[in-house]
């Protein structure tokens, strides 16, 4: 199992966070929702398709 | 089991630092850190399972009643930890609504066993 997504979704958070600081100082406090939204949505690609893989695997296993 | 734990403490550590600068990307974190754990801890019990399958056939044990055990073992996990998720995250009202969805669908899952404990109660009855 890769363990990079976890790492991947740090990186996209803390980025997001400084981008938000860096909107917000620079008066453009608007955008600081669309930037966490994208970001949210990025992370989401990232994630559904393991989170699928998961259930999909426990399906398996316990024959639900 | 290191493995386990060095990512269950790294994506803690990494579930504290995005809950204070970003909230909403720490639920994300926290969920694929259980992916992870998950992907790694659940094979075993895939072993275990095929080992008890395998000893259930010799008998004359009806299987049927095995595959519910089974079955609701699985819902107990899977309700398990998404309703923690959830508790953790602040939403405790969803988190026992998870619970109480996860026993309901269990005792249905259980009806079988039921009946046949129903079934066996009335023989026994008419026998005395």
């Amino acid at each position: 199992m890769d363990v990079d997504i976890l790492f991947k979704i740090a990186g996209i958070g803390i980025i997001v966070a400084v981008l938000n600081q860096v909107l917000s100082r620079s008066g453009k406090d608007e955008y600081t929702m669309v930037t966490t939204l994208a970001g949210l949505i990025i992370v989401f690609m990232i994630l559904l398709p393991h989170l699928i893989e998961l259930f999909d695997y426990i399906k398996a296993v316990f024959d639900l | 089991m290191m493995k386990i734990i060095g990512i269950a403490v790294s994506g803690t550590i990494i579930y504290v630092i995005l809950k204070k600068n970003c909230p909403e990307y720490a639920v994300l974190a926290q969920i694929g850190a259980v992916i992870i754990v998950a992907f790694i801890a659940y094979p075993y019990m895939c072993d275990m399972l095929d080992l008890i399958n395998n000893y259930t056939v010799g008998t004359e044990l009806e299987t049927e009643y095995f595959g519910i055990i089974i079955r609701s073992l699985g819902i107990a996990v899977v309700a398990q930890f998404s309703s923690d998720i959830c508790r953790d995250n602040g939403s405790s009202a969803l988190a026992s609504q998870i619970e109480f969805a996860g026993k309901i669908i269990m005792i249905s899952a259980a009806i079988p066993v039921i009946k046949g404990i129903v079934e066996l109660t009335v023989q026994i009855i008419d026998k005395i």
